[in-house]
């Protein structure tokens, strides 16, 4: 029993595959505009895809020739407003789903009870949708999908449109309710990837660029947008004797050699990545001589004050220094600077997925 | 001096909304938008003034229940509620239609069924007699199945449907394009079938715009008269509304028909005030 997805959406430049095993929550990441709400759309039934099909336990959602509408498909979809039932009470919002699919009223309401206290939302029970706070909306808007008992649970950024501090408790519930279930969640935020899914899987213009568990794209990012989430620096290119030559897209200039540690499984002419911490970065304003390290010439951006230290962004690389030190550099934006990294902080790996 | 006393309240009033501390002050409205404004006023109040005092109010009341004024009134009381539930059993499904479906020629049909709006209502009124009319396009059939329609009551609620349908239309399209499809997204996606949705979700969601709606055909439906006298012609008892008995006595008894006048306008003055407690209260399907 699983759900599979095989698409293509031309206007959106969308083409996926994806699969999720039972019990699974996929979490859907990358940039603005890479398609991760059209995914949803097509799997919910509110887009219809130009390519490809999708099955959910043996049952094809749309396929050649093929469509299900969106209430015969057993998908629920949470987005990130509340969107209850203004005329309905908690409660009776909760019990629309199993009503919906033909539960008597008791029925509907026993289930109801059951998925609002699931969702610390018990006491709500009476109250009407206009006098709730958003993070008590968003609860009962959690219980209702739930008591819709679908095979998949979709979960549009779910957590964005609230405070932050209301978020942290909201997302522990969360994830409490997801173990085991199978679910897809789009997120922007990586804490959603790391305490909700069991996978992650990045989107770059409508491809899948990336995937694997949290722990392995944090440890080892492949794409800027995973760097970026794990505040790594990361250059592009291929394997080259004693490290890596960067590409064309890598910001540097090309045919540039970073030295640094290559993974044992790595062969020469790979398309590969280097990484590395901004914090192992040394900056220099000229050109720091008779050491075994990798310096790279650039361009200050921006300098970024982060927490106890400066960061100093140049181009797509960051390099962290104390507030002092950059001050005493005299930094400024549309300078030029020296990065200055040791190849022993650098490590370098293949740029796809193994398998 | 008084002149200038009243233009500098004018500009207290203008300038600092009144002037009670503690209110929010708005920017204010230059004086000459205000003289546009009174005279605008004064072009609807003023006639209606002018009426009420050339009213014969001690014989008001035996004007008012005359016979035929009787029979005009309840006349115009029956049609205009059958053409007001025609129009939302109508026009209901043809706003969802407009906002909802997606087809080629819904902008034409759009544009066609607003026409009424725009229409004299005796083109109408003769565009009804040349489709119900004895030789009309469908009159005929009618014809042959003993059925008349043009000249009776029938005809009366027609015409006033006609003229009344689109204002029942575009309040509640508007409505559900406001309200947009998220909700119903979202019921669609629990299992709910169209027709769920229809009855639990948009439906409800529809209903302050239907009421407003309603009540501005009853008020549309109840004022007809170009349509009604083409179509209807204006037999006393069967198709002489209100409106075509004021005009008949205006030229008769003119303190008749100004009786007559005053109460249409005291039932239009309550049907304004209803319609504008609706909208005022946008929450009314919101927490008590």
């Amino acid at each position: 029993m699983t759900f599979s997805i095989d698409a293509g959406l031309e206007d959106r430049g969308l083409e996926l595959q994806l699969a999720l095993r039972e019990g699974e929550t996929v979490a859907l990441m990358g940039e603005n505009g890479a398609g991760k709400s059209s995914v949803l759309g097509l799997i919910a039934g509110l887009l219809r895809a130009d390519r490809g099909e999708a099955v959910l336990d043996g049952r094809p959602l749309f396929g050649p020739g093929q469509w299900l509408p969106p209430h015969q498909r057993s998908v629920a979809l949470l987005s990130q407003e509340a969107l209850l039932f203004p005329q309905l009470s908690v409660l009776e919002n909760v019990a629309f789903g199993p009503r919906s699919q033909g539960k008597s009223r008791s029925a509907a309401r026993a289930q109801a009870r059951h998925w609002l206290t699931e969702a610390e939302a018990a006491d709500l029970a009476d109250r009407r949708p206009a006098s709730l706070s958003g993070g008590q909306a968003q609860r009962v808007a959690i219980a209702r999908a739930l008591a819709a008992d679908p095979a998949l649970l979709l979960l549009d950024e779910p957590l964005a449109a609230l405070d932050v501090a209301v978020a942290p408790v909201i997302r522990r519930m969360l994830r409490r309710v997801l173990a085991g279930r199978r679910a897809v969640i789009v997120t922007h935020d990586l804490l959603d990837a790391l305490l909700l899914a069991d996978r992650v899987v990045v989107l770059d213009n409508g491809r899948v660029a990336e995937e694997g568990t949290p722990q392995q794209l944090l440890a080892r990012p492949r794409s800027s947008f995973t760097a970026g989430l794990a505040g790594l620096n990361l250059i592009s290119g291929h394997a080259v004797e004693g490290g890596l030559r960067a590409g064309e897209r890598s910001g540097l200039p090309a045919g540039t050699v970073v030295a640094g540690t290559r993974a044992g499984q790595l062969l020469d002419g790979e398309p590969a990545v280097a990484a590395f911490r901004p914090a192992a970065v040394s900056v220099f304003t000229s050109h720091p001589h008779g050491s075994p390290r990798n310096v790279l010439e650039v361009i200050v951006d921006e300098l970024e004050p982060a927490s106890g230290h400066v960061l100093v962004r140049a181009g797509q690389l960051a390099a962290e220094v104390t507030p002092a030190a950059a001050a005493e550099l005299g930094l400024h934006p549309g300078g030029a600077a020296f990065f200055a990294v040791k190849a022993s902080e650098v490590s370098v790996y293949p740029a796809r997925t193994a398998g | 001096m008084t002149n200038r006393d009243a233009m500098a309240a004018a500009s207290r009033v203008a300038g600092r909304g009144g002037g009670r501390s503690g209110r929010s002050a708005p920017v204010g409205l230059p004086l000459w938008v205000f003289a546009g404004a009174l005279a605008g006023a004064l072009l609807i109040v003023l006639p209606l003034l002018a009426m009420a005092l050339r009213t014969n109010w001690s014989g008001f009341l035996p004007l008012v229940t005359s016979s035929s004024a009787l029979a005009a009134l309840g006349l115009s009381l029956r049609t205009a509620a059958a053409s007001t539930v025609l129009c939302v059993l109508l026009g209901t499904p043809l706003a969802l239609v407009l906002a909802r479906a997606r087809f080629r020629g819904l902008k034409l049909l759009r544009a066609l069924v607003l026409l009424p709006l725009v229409l004299p209502p005796v083109v109408g009124g003769m565009a009804l007699l040349y489709t119900f009319g004895r030789r009309g396009l469908l009159g005929e059939a009618f014809e042959v199945a003993g059925i008349g329609i043009a000249f009776s009551t029938a005809a009366v609620v027609l015409a006033q449907t006609f003229v009344a349908l689109p204002f029942l239309v575009l309040s509640v399209e508007a409505a559900l394009r406001t309200a947009g499809t998220k909700f119903e997204t979202a019921a669609a996606t629990l299992g709910a079938a169209p027709g769920t949705v229809l009855r639990r979700v948009t439906l409800p969601l529809l209903l302050p715009s239907l009421a407003s709606g309603t009540i501005l055909c009853f008020a549309r439906a109840l004022g007809e008269f170009g349509a009604t006298l083409t179509f209807a012609g204006s037999l006393a008892g069967v198709t002489r509304t209100l409106p075509l008995e004021i005009y008949l006595q205006h030229e008769t008894d003119p303190d008749a028909a100004i009786a007559l006048s005053m109460l249409l306008v005291g039932t239009a003055v309550v049907i304004v005030a209803l319609t504008y407690s609706r909208t005022a209260r946008p929450g009314s399907g919101g927490a008590t």
